[in-house]
């Protein structure tokens, strides 16, 4: 059990649940506008897991990540994450939780168009009042491909560069879990390709849990575990995506 | 909110409009009831003239009329009286309020008195008196309301019809005169005109009632012309700060709508369509705003006639409560429209402007451009993004600052009207009396002892007496009058001292106080050598008064001290008068004591009617100063509620982007609050800067120049408006912090 609680370096075996979903249920309207968006949804991550969620549109995938990024509330059921019910908490202390232990990358970025560069990496650490490690930031920035627009505003960036702050801001806190919602949605092949490789060294690198939603099953093939939601209903596809999907 | 904004600025106007109508109106009966309901009086005319005159279509009523001055020699018991005579039909017509007993004499023998002959000959309706001069017996058929000055001065006026006048009353001591009452819907000025050319006539000969015609507009007077001139400019004031705030409303309602409006250009609406379309968005919030502000405008209006009646029942007795004016509904009903049409203007044409391509693309919401990143270093991010939220786009910055610093300093514009409102209209001062007791000669002849018996009344509230001493030369060849005060008033003239200390005339010797004038100018520590019949006596001036009850006469200087001083000066002395002050509700019949008390060896002066009047006018100039005031802080108030909610709604997608990544509500809200916190900061400097100089050079003329009184800086009036504003910024944070708290993350972000 102590094992549970080392810290672990690069390479080491994990076996530490991040994530649980248990019997996630969601449901919009009522009477005949009734609908079933998340059906008994339940699975979980281990520390370092890159999985990636395919699904059609309007399937229900995105209600699935934005109820375990505790932007939205679940009907029933219960997430946990790093063996914290999310749905117990006060409002106040949630968010302050998410800022802290999930990291968000959004299709369309969501930069904070006032703040520069380095501003936006470190916006939660900010956000915190604290400031962080000189040298994090820099080695976030030297990691990220932007050295030298750490001073540009986000509207002086192209989209493959915003795409990459927003990712620097996902990762700059170490947290639990990045939910990454069609980060590559916006994007060309170019930066797609960059953004996902960027993503798969977050895991293999720094062990980050990623739980990534795309419609492109080509960008999912690349991640370790695959679910695929229909109709409200996840399945998991287990395995490396490539041979499931193949 | 704009429905609230279009509301607020129908009833603004609408109370505006109101009140103006209703203090004309007011005027009106005033002037009627002062002077009668005639427009023009002829003077020097033959009988001929006359006739072809009162025959013309536009006379109402006419009537020969004439009267003598006490001076002529007509009394009654000795107390002599002003004789008027007038036609009885012209009477009914032009002075139909004026009598409040019994009737206009039916023969040559009935007479009507003024009401205070009740009470200073003892008499009643019915009884036979007899008017000496003319050696003839008159039965009193009625009595007629006393004016303010007949009161104050106690006189007595006598009525008899136009016949009995030209029979007991020598043709030699009068000259008849044409009094006219016009047409009210004639042009008085033209026929007056008319009249005069016509029969040419020069100006003596033609008198017109001035005050009358100018309430009726019927003159050259802009009575009417400034009070709805005033109106006027809070009119557009009021349309000014509407217009911004539903521009500003309407432009962030466009503004979130782009894509639809995007969408409704793809599938084929015209420009001129979707600018139509907005303006009808506005004008059906007309249909519940307008009727909403006019209610509240009227009833506002109804409650403050209300509220001028019960302070001076006596002054705004003829004023109508519940009375709809026809002119402030049409005004409210034009500024709804007005600002709605003018304010729909840019965000239609903002909206006719949206590419049908921003509905594909759904680029819609576009944050403002940014030139440079917010400072975090000093600031917490939480505010540092406020500040920069206030601070980027310096335009608007400037727009704001500058809305919010304009209340401010029409605030502190208009304030020294306060200050020379109170300066001017003095007899509402507290130690304004309701009768006097004076010496028929000015000298010290009031026993002190009737004070002392007039403080057992119980109707009487304070006596309080005083000695005077006129034009006593000093050292330096000029003139004092010295007036004795007992403790009441030197109570009241420590509200007016503007240097030294009152309470010193009590503890120094030979300490007075000096009232400020400008032709003889006298400070504290200055020494006034007195010059009485080769004596000298020194007196030392503790303090300076900005003023006094009593007039200044160029040159000499109104000095106050004790009245033992007084007598230590001039020795053992009585009274110069004795001023009464009743409590509320004390009768005419309780008044009649006092005089019969005093005999009638004193003049007796009643001020109770002209206090009355004093006071309405007092209340209604207050009404308006402080009315004006009120508009001034209302509209800063839904004006910083409204910029602060306008600037929410412009950035919600914004904060909902930034609640996603883990900003809690509460920074969130400590955000807007610091955004508001640097309008409201920046704009009450701004508004201080610019409105205390403005302050200060209107003080300076208004008051300072008359009265004495330096300038100081507002403190209480800075205070109260940098308050309102402060206030009020925090409150405006309220609305959005609920709208933020409320907030659907998931919707917020889905839709950019």
């Amino acid at each position: 059990m102590i094992l549970l609680f080392a810290i672990f370096k690069e390479g080491d075996l994990i076996t530490m649940e991040i994530l649980n979903v248990q019997n996630l249920c969601k449901t919009y309207g009522k009477g005949e506008a009734k609908v079933d968006a998340l059906k008994n949804v339940s699975f979980s991550l281990e520390k370092g897991e890159f999985a990636a969620v395919i699904g059609k549109s309007g399937s229900g995938k995105s209600t699935l990540l934005n109820c375990i990024g505790a932007l939205d509330t679940p009907t029933s059921g219960s997430i946990t994450v790093d063996g914290q019910d999310l749905f117990s908490m006060e409002e106040e202390q949630r968010t302050i939780f998410r800022r802290r232990n999930i990291g968000f990358i959004f299709q369309s970025f969501q930069l904070v168009a006032e703040l520069n560069v380095e501003q936006n990496i470190m916006f939660p650490f900010l956000l915190d009042y604290r400031r962080p490690d000189p040298d994090a930031i820099d080695e976030m920035l030297e990691l990220l491909g932007l050295g030298d627009r750490r001073s540009h505003l986000p509207s002086q960036l192209s989209g493959g560069q915003q795409q990459r702050v927003a990712i620097g801001r996902a990762l700059i806190t170490d947290p639990k879990l990045i939910l990454a919602d069609e980060p590559t949605g916006n994007l060309d092949s170019k930066n797609s390709q960059d953004v996902m490789d960027l993503l798969r060294q977050a895991s293999r690198r720094y062990h980050q849990t990623i739980l990534m939603i795309t419609h492109n099953e080509n960008l999912a093939a690349s991640a370790d575990r695959i679910f695929r939601v229909a109709d409200g209903l996840l399945t998991d596809l287990k395995g490396k995506g490539n041979e499931t999907l193949s | 909110m704009t429905v609230f904004c279009i509301a607020l600025s129908v009833f603004l106007v609408t109370v505006i409009f109101g009140m103006a109508e209703m203090a004309i109106r007011s005027q009106q009966y005033q002037e009627i009831k002062k002077h009668g309901n005639w427009h023009v009086i002829f003077s020097d005319i033959d009988r001929e003239t006359g006739t072809i005159i009162q025959s013309r279509p536009e006379v109402a009523a006419s009537s020969w009329y004439a009267y003598v001055k006490e001076e002529t020699g007509f009394s009654i018991n000795g107390k002599p009286i002003r004789i008027a005579g007038i036609d009885g039909n012209a009477y009914a017509s032009m002075f139909e309020n004026e009598l409040v007993e019994g009737g206009f004499p039916k023969s040559d023998h009935e007479i009507v008195l003024s009401e205070s002959a009740k009470s200073i000959l003892n008499v009643k309706l019915g009884d036979v008196i007899t008017i000496d001069g003319m050696g003839e017996n008159f039965t009193i058929s009625g009595f007629a309301a006393a004016s303010a000055n007949e009161m104050r001065y106690d006189r007595i006026s006598a009525l008899l019809s136009i016949e009995a006048f030209r029979r007991y009353v020598s043709s030699e001591d009068y000259t008849e005169q044409l009094i006219v009452q016009l047409s009210a819907f004639c042009n008085m000025q033209k026929v007056i005109a008319n009249l005069t050319r016509t029969f040419s006539l020069n100006k003596k000969q033609v008198a017109q009632n001035g005050n009358l015609l100018a309430v009726l507009g019927q003159s050259d007077n802009g009575f009417v012309i400034q009070l709805y001139g005033s109106a006027l400019v809070l009119f557009l004031l009021v349309l000014t700060a509407s217009v911004l705030m539903i521009a500003g409303s309407l432009n962030s309602n466009v503004m979130q709508r782009t894509e639809f409006f995007g969408m409704l250009r793809c599938i084929g609406a015209t420009k001129k369509q979707i600018m139509r379309l907005v303006h009808k968005e506005g004008l059906h919030w007309c249909k519940s705003a307008i009727p909403a502000g006019l209610f509240g405008g009227i009833v506002v209006v109804w409650i403050l006639c209300a509220a001028l009646k019960w302070i001076s029942p006596e002054y705004f007795s003829e004023m109508p409560v519940f009375r709809v004016s026809g002119i402030s509904i049409v005004c409210g009903i034009a500024i709804g429209i007005l600002t709605v049409r003018l304010a729909a203007q840019s965000p239609a044409k903002k909206a006719a402007n949206v590419s049908p391509l921003t509905a594909v693309s759904g680029n819609a919401y576009q944050s403002q451009s940014v030139k440079t990143a917010a400072k975090t270093q000093i600031l917490k991010i939480d505010t540092a993004l406020g500040v920069y939220h206030a601070t980027a786009n310096r335009k608007n910055f400037i727009l704001m600052t500058g809305s919010f610093a304009i209340s401010i300093v029409l605030f502190l514009a208009f304030s020294p009207a306060i200050n020379f409102m109170g300066h001017a209209i003095n007899a509402v001062e507290p130690y304004a009396p309701d009768v006097s007791i004076i010496s028929a000669d000015n000298s010290l002849s009031v026993p002190q002892k009737l004070a002392e018996q007039f403080e057992d009344l119980d109707f009487v509230k304070r006596v309080y007496g005083r000695m005077f001493a006129y034009d006593i030369p000093t050292k330096e060849n000029r003139q004092i009058n010295m007036i004795s005060y007992e403790e009441h008033q030197f109570k009241w003239a420590n509200e007016n001292l503007i240097e030294g200390a009152a309470e010193a005339v009590f503890s120094e010797e030979n300490a007075v106080l000096a009232v400020y004038n400008s032709d003889y100018s006298l400070h504290t520590g200055d020494k006034i050598i007195l010059n009485v019949d080769g004596m000298t006596q020194e007196l030392n001036v503790v303090g300076v008064l900005s003023k006094s009850p009593f007039t200044n006469t160029p040159g000499v200087a109104n000095i106050i001290c004790t009245e033992d001083l007084f007598q230590q000066l001039w020795g053992e002395a009585q009274y110069t008068i004795i001023d009464l002050q009743f409590r509320r509700g004390t009768t005419d019949e309780e008044a009649g004591v006092i005089r019969q008390m005093a005999g009638s060896e004193f003049s007796f002066s009643d001020r109770r009617q002209s206090n009355q009047q004093a006071v309405g006018v007092y209340y209604s100039y207050a009404l308006f100063l402080y009315g004006f005031l009120v508009i001034i802080a209302l509209i800063t108030v839904f004006h910083i509620i409204n910029s602060v909610g306008m600037s929410v709604s412009a950035r919600i997608k914004q904060y909902g982007a930034m609640r996603a990544v883990g900003m809690s509500t509460r920074q969130l809200i400590r955000m807007v609050t610091a955004e508001a916190a640097v309008y409201s900061l920046a704009g009450s400097a701004a508004g201080c800067l610019i409105g205390l100089p403005i302050h200060r050079y209107l003080f300076e003329h208004m008051v300072t120049g008359r009265w004495g009184e330096p300038w100081n800086i507002p403190v209480v009036n800075l205070i109260l408006i940098v308050s309102v504003v402060i206030l009020t910024a925090i409150i405006a944070v309220r609305g959005p912090s609920r709208r933020i708290q409320n907030m659907s993350i998931i919707d917020t972000i889905s839709e950019q």
